[in-house]
């Protein structure tokens, strides 16, 4: 829109308004100021993300040599196909789907009861919501050790006391069965206080009033959880399921510590695979190829993700009460 | 429909503030009474306690012969109109409105969407069924909110200030509304609001309150024109009542400057009610004129602003750093300036005990929980 004026007309242009592609409309300005306000973060995103996630898909393409990068050997997609062909990538790939499958529900569940349970008039709730937060606030390597100590087969107390009622408690980390077990609760006692957290705030933003109308309305409260709670959380939910499960797939302090990905391969997942080739087997090329894998199975199960639960949470509020709809 | 009666009602939070003290009250069968009161005088209270939102510390409430004490809110056949209107955001005006009939009728889905069609059509929404409460001005919000409770057919309304977030227009036209529909359903209403005015518009009695304490129960026409006390007197009428230091001296009220001879049966009960520490004179505005040298009862003031207010002046006169209103309509030429007297009728006059604050010139000013209990034996009717 032109802003018209006689004497907006008759200035000379400044520098800006003299480029081709610039017009002296306002709109034409305000796009330009916040491109000018954006740019310091598409910098960043650019040399941060976008970069890295180009030269990663070029170093897949070569033998890289990180130290004489000209001795690099161009390969083409061998890198891609000799993973596909390789039985450990498969492994890790069903380890980290196992992981996932584990990991997300509880990361997701656990804190929601627990922000739900302390959300109401309950005695202690203060020191409760500390209890519950607390954990997050140590590093993923103390986590581990905390939990290493607790599941130690000789001294350990879980197994001290799950020797009094069991002749031998298993050895938690070594256990083809219970190790992946073992580290999904070890990473949700450390990283489920965040979630806790946005779930509380999420909680606390629905107001009282629409409880008191509900059981004004004869809902009891699992119908009040699924027909208030459950919509009105929905955004804290989605996000929450979405950083969890990518979050996920990119596991890889706890398990290193932990159980180095054993045993045998038991928990060994994507990035702990990508890490042996990178820095176990100095295959940088092959590792930026799982990389960029990694990468598009995050991507595509985030898109996928976004579209299913948006869906599936206009059909909970659609189906709140079911039928008799115009809409 | 039912009657609601309350017998010594308490709600007393966390053993120590009292909200609601002793509360004796008969709401009778298709009545429209209003809980009127200050910030924290119990009014939202005791409307809670009768919809089940809040426990009752000690007492009965009975919704026709049933004490709900211990009944779940949505087993009293009571429905709620909440102030911010506590519609579901998630779901639309269809679905808000039958949300209840669905989860507490075993109505079959044809028989419900008749009803929430009919409530719509009564409340002027049925273009906005498909609409969500975000999509909808707060007047039409508000009808929503009214619908939702309509369509559950209950035995009692309960309204928390249900206009206090509309525009001063809107509220005046949904006074209206609220009344034609109640009119129609004869549904038993307690009506929660903080603006007297709605209070004295609308309701066939009016409860008011002050600090739990019940104060006065009685039409609109007896609150205005007999408070009970100087609580009732200052709370109730716009603008606020006036009054005066005086003292009683054989058959007169004697203040600063001025005198006033008193009928004998007012010398009596004056007499007879006083305790002896001062009086306190209460006139309404309405009352007051600027005096001519015929009229007997004459307090000297002057003029401080004259404001004229469409169909009313009012008149602000000052007198020992106390204002008195006058109101007198726009008509009135006032041409005086400075120094003027303001006149009344004496059968227009309050007056109030200084310690005890009764009203020693009401017939049955001595108890108000008799008086109450009374009042609402007696003023069934509809206004």
């Amino acid at each position: 829109m032109s802003t018209g004026s006689t004497a907006d007309t008759d200035r000379p242009k400044g520098l800006l308004e003299r480029l081709p592609f610039v017009s002296d409309s306002r709109s034409a300005r305000e796009s330009l100021a916040g491109i000018g306000f954006a740019s310091p973060f598409l910098a960043l995103f650019g040399l941060f993300l976008l970069f890295p996630l180009a030269y990663g898909f070029y170093i897949s393409l070569f033998n890289w040599d990180p130290v004489f990068i000209g001795q690099s050997e161009f390969v083409g997609l061998s890198n891609y196909t000799r993973m596909f062909e390789d039985p450990v990538f498969w492994t890790s790939l069903t380890n980290s789907l196992l992981w996932t499958l584990m990991i997300v529900p509880l990361v997701i569940t656990v804190p929601l009861v627990l922000a739900l349970a302390v959300t109401k008039d309950v005695r202690g709730k203060w020191f409760l919501r500390t209890v519950f937060f607390s954990p997050s606030m140590l590093t993923v390597a103390v986590v581990a050790l905390i939990w290493m100590q607790l599941y130690e087969p000789t001294y350990g107390p879980i197994s001290y006391y799950l020797g009094f009622i069991m002749e031998n408690p298993p050895n938690w980390l070594n256990s083809h069965t219970y190790a992946m077990p073992a580290v999904v609760i070890a990473s949700l006692w450390g990283g489920m206080g965040v979630n806790f957290v946005i779930f509380i705030a999420a909680r606390q933003g629905i107001p009282e009033r629409l409880y008191e109308a509900a059981r004004l309305d004869g809902a009891s409260t699992w119908q009040m959880f699924r027909d208030i709670t459950l919509p009105q959380m929905k955004h804290a939910l989605l996000f929450v399921m979405i950083t969890s499960l990518i979050a996920s797939f990119q596991v890889f302090e706890i398990i290193f510590i932990m159980t180095d990905g054993g045993p045998g391969q038991n928990t060994q997942t994507m990035v702990v695979f990508l890490y042996e080739a990178a820095f176990g087997n100095q295959n940088f090329g092959y590792a930026a190829a799982i990389g960029y894998v990694l990468f598009v199975i995050l991507f595509v199960i985030s898109v996928a993700n976004y579209y299913l639960l948006e869906g599936y949470t206009s059909r909970v509020e659609g189906e709140v009460i079911e039928g008799d709809t115009n809409e | 429909m039912s009657d609601i009666s309350f017998e010594s009602v308490r709600k007393v939070y966390n053993e120590e503030i009292i909200a609601v003290d002793d509360f004796d009250l008969t709401i009778e069968d298709g009545e429209f009474v209003s809980i009127v009161g200050p910030s924290g005088s119990g009014k939202s209270t005791l409307l809670r306690m009768i919809a089940g939102l809040e426990e009752i510390s000690s007492g009965t409430i009975a919704i026709g012969d049933r004490p709900v004490n211990e009944i779940p809110p949505q087993h009293r056949g009571v429905a709620m109109v909440f102030q911010n209107y506590a519609l579901y955001p998630h779901m639309n005006v269809r679905k808000n409105m039958s949300y209840g009939l669905k989860l507490t009728s075993d109505l079959p889905k044809d028989d419900v969407r008749e009803r929430v069609e009919e409530a719509a059509e009564m409340m002027g929404i049925e273009d906005l069924l498909n609409k969500r409460p975000s999509e909808l001005s707060g007047g039409q919000q508000q009808r929503v909110a009214t619908g939702r409770a309509i369509v559950r057919d209950p035995e009692v309304f309960l309204m928390d200030e249900p206009l206090s977030n509309l525009d001063a227009k809107l509220r005046l036209h949904m006074r209206t509304e609220l009344q034609r529909i109640q009119d129609d359903l004869e549904t038993t209403t307690v009506y929660v609001t903080h603006d007297q005015e709605e209070a004295l518009t609308m309701s066939d009695r009016i409860v008011v309150l002050d600090a739990g304490d019940l104060q006065q129960v009685g039409t609109p026409e007896e609150v205005f024109e007999q408070p009970a006390n100087l609580f009732v007197a200052r709370f109730i009428g716009s603008p606020t009542m006036n009054f005066l230091e005086v003292s009683y001296d054989e058959g007169a009220l004697v203040g600063d400057g001025f005198s006033v001879d008193l009928p004998a049966a007012m010398a009596d009960r004056i007499e007879t009610g006083r305790s002896g520490s001062g009086l306190r004179l209460g006139i309404r505005p309405a009352a007051l004129s600027i005096a001519d040298e015929t009229d007997e009862c004459r307090i000297p003031a002057e003029i401080d602003v004259v404001e004229p207010a469409g169909s009313d002046t009012y008149v602000y006169l000052e007198r020992d750093g106390a204002e008195l209103t006058v109101r007198t309509e726009s008509s009135t030429e006032i041409t005086a300036q400075g120094a003027v007297e303001a006149t009344f009728d004496v059968s227009d006059i309050h007056v109030f005990d200084i310690d005890s604050e009764q009203n020693l010139l009401l017939d049955e000013g001595e108890d108000v929980s008799i008086e109450a209990t009374a009042s609402s034996a007696s003023s069934a009717s509809k206004t």
